[in-house]
């Protein structure tokens, strides 16, 4: 693929891929009105969720909220988001319906300064981890159909109030999943050349755009998410939303190939919009969320988490299911990690005589547990996505009959024994991307003692990579108590 | 902890069986899942259909679908044989652990159809 920018016949550079130099789909996603083209179907596709989970079967493998977010919405996300980016964020159609809203009424607060990290959407994640087992929202069409109208809600008075992309940024629970998921994946928006940044004065691609006639009106909004172009380092906090691959006028934007998981190795640099990775410890414990949530979200579907459950709540002497789900949350998400990681930090700095605090250490590896948790997630994930693949066609059947025919409810997908070596490839994968992150940060800190720094952290993701083959190898308990509609 | 991933057996809760209930054309349906094999969710779907004078409701034709609470699975289905006066039943196969909704779809020999549906657990011991 040649730049566009070099001249013909002129020895062209050696550059990275770069997905709109590719014919059709390059030229498609440099079009202005490529989000609103793929929102639209999205948001029509919403409201038909929302319309028959409020309106239709009220038994979940019949229904098309529950089908189609519960196995193909989580399935289709961790896979794009594992063989090319954060595309779902592109396609959200909460933004459309906001954008909507905002020809009509324009934000202009701020959001306090005390928000703007990531604490308030750690808690909201973990929120909907909580509410999803508590209330085994994955048999409940009524409530996917809330679930949805939440998230529309949620968006629509966030960024009806506040300025910029706030609900993004600081607010939204699945963006904040693909945030760091996306660290693994192979593309990123970035820069094509930094000189051609140096030279730029105008910095529509944070600015937005402005009409020649009038600066105080733009024509192409810039990020909203706070990332400007040259110093953007990573997929944090990038939506894909391509602002500012239509607002550059230099066209030096791309949406460029690149090692997953590259951004986590990188030297700890001032980026753009985010600041250092070292002074976040909300960015840490979203890692630390994002990681152990996995396996939390996968221990919710097998059989030993009810014994467990039962057990507290015949030690607690309580029936109902909260109390002893927030002890089996609070261990798995709080004690578990604390316990790992401080020892692990305790560990490598007693090794390697190290002076290093034990929390700025945790923070610093906890990333590497990243690519472990992800791999954790589409293992879960991709078998409710491959073993329940063609059951949207009879739910479809079903939800228009009798214009597509009887329902073929005998129509599942792929078998369990074909799927679950695909969940092993992914774990293996998982254990081995943090393994080598490990290393490579152990490498930084210690260049004399690697493997004392290294050993300690690569215990933790062992643990934590049995345990999640321990997991997949459980047999599936799908219980629900909570039959709502 | 590994106990419970070997050993499983069928239980057959409360949700597993479907109360007496009177239907507007006062028939009533007596439903239950009775568990035959221990360790899976192998077991029989019983209906019993009774008028309102308790005399049985004979020559219906019952069709019973297994689902599980959560999207992706194939549905099981079965009919049930008239095994006595008003008395129907079927094998069916919870193949997997966890919730399971019976439904039941009645259809009287005059042609009324009445709709029952019973919850199931198949859990661990």
């Amino acid at each position: 693929l040649r730049h566009p920018s070099s001249n013909p016949g002129e020895a062209a550079p050696a550059l990275p891929f770069d997905l709109l130099l590719v014919p059709v789909v390059g030229r498609l996603l440099r079009w202005p009105h490529v989000r609103t083209l793929v929102q639209i179907p999205l948001l029509l596709l919403s409201l038909i969720m929302v319309l028959h989970g409020l309106f239709g079967p009220t038994l979940a493998p019949k229904n098309l909220a529950t089908t189609l977010t519960w196995l193909h919405f989580r399935g289709l996300l961790v896979l794009v988001l594992l063989c090319a980016g954060n595309f779902f964020c592109l396609a959200c159609p909460f933004m459309l319906v906001r954008d909507a809203a905002r020809r009509f009424f324009r934000p202009a607060l701020a959001w306090p300064r005390r928000l703007r990290n990531k604490w308030l959407s750690v808690g909201l994640f973990i929120l909907i981890l909580f509410l999803y087992e508590l209330f085994d929202l994955w048999s409940s069409p009524w409530w996917t159909a809330w679930l949805i109208i939440s998230y529309f809600v949620l968006a629509l008075v966030i960024d009806g109030f506040f300025k910029h992309a706030t609900f993004c940024k600081y607010v939204c629970p699945i963006g904040q999943f693909n945030f760091v998921a996306s660290a693994l994946s192979p593309l990123e928006v970035k820069v094509r050349k930094l000189e051609v940044c140096d030279q730029c004065a105008t910095r529509d691609c944070i600015r937005g755009r402005r009409d020649p006639a009038s600066e105080l009106v733009v024509i192409q909004r810039g990020c909203e998410l706070a990332l400007f172009q040259p110093k953007k380092a990573g997929n944090m906090d990038c939506t894909f939303c391509l602002d500012c691959i239509h607002a550059c006028p230099h066209d030096n934007v791309g949406i460029m190939g690149r090692l997953p998981g590259d951004e986590l190795t990188a030297p700890d640099l001032r980026r753009s919009g985010i600041g250092y990775f070292s002074r976040r410890p909300d960015l840490a414990t979203l890692a630390i969320v994002f990681a152990f949530g996995a396996l939390l979200n996968a221990f919710g579907m097998v059989s030993p988490v009810y014994a467990v459950e039962d057990w507290l709540s015949s030690m607690l002497h309580v029936s109902h299911e909260a109390p002893s789900l927030a002890i089996l949350f609070t261990g798995i998400l709080v004690i578990e990690p604390l316990l790992l990681l401080a020892m692990a930090a305790w560990l490598s700095g007693k090794w390697t005589g190290s002076r290093r605090a034990l929390l700025p250490s945790i923070m610093r590896y906890s990333y590497g547990l990243v690519p472990l948790g992800f791999a954790v997630w589409l293992a879960h994930y991709s078998f409710h996505f491959f073993t329940g693949l063609y059951t949207i066609i009879p739910v479809a059947q079903n939800a228009v009959a009798p214009f597509l025919g009887e329902p073929r409810w005998t129509l599942t997908g792929l078998s369990a024994r074909i799927v679950q070596p695909i969940q092993v490839g992914f774990l293996i994968l998982g254990i081995a991307g943090s393994l080598m992150l490990m290393y490579h940060l152990a490498k930084e800190d210690s260049r004399d003692h690697p493997v004392r720094v290294f050993v300690p952290w690569a215990a933790v993701c062992l643990l934590v990579w049995l345990g999640a083959v321990w997991l997949m190898f459980q047999p599936m308990e799908m219980r629900a108590t909570f039959m709502g509609g | 902890m590994c106990a419970y991933s070997v050993v499983f057996a069928v239980l057959l809760l409360v949700g597993g069986c479907a109360r007496s209930t009177r239907t507007p054309g006062s028939i009533a349906v007596d439903a239950k899942f009775v568990p035959r094999i221990a360790r899976s969710g192998q077991g029989i779907v019983a209906v019993n259909l009774s008028d309102s004078a308790a005399r049985p409701v004979t020559g219906a034709h019952i069709t019973a679908e297994g689902n599980m609470s959560h999207s992706g699975m194939a549905p099981v289905f079965a009919d049930c044989k008239e095994s006595e006066p008003g008395r129907y039943q079927a094998d069916l196969d919870l193949g997997m652990r966890g919730s399971w909704v019976i439904l039941l779809e009645i259809t009287l020999a005059n042609g009324e159809k009445i709709e029952r549906r019973m919850g199931v657990e198949v859990k661990a011991d």
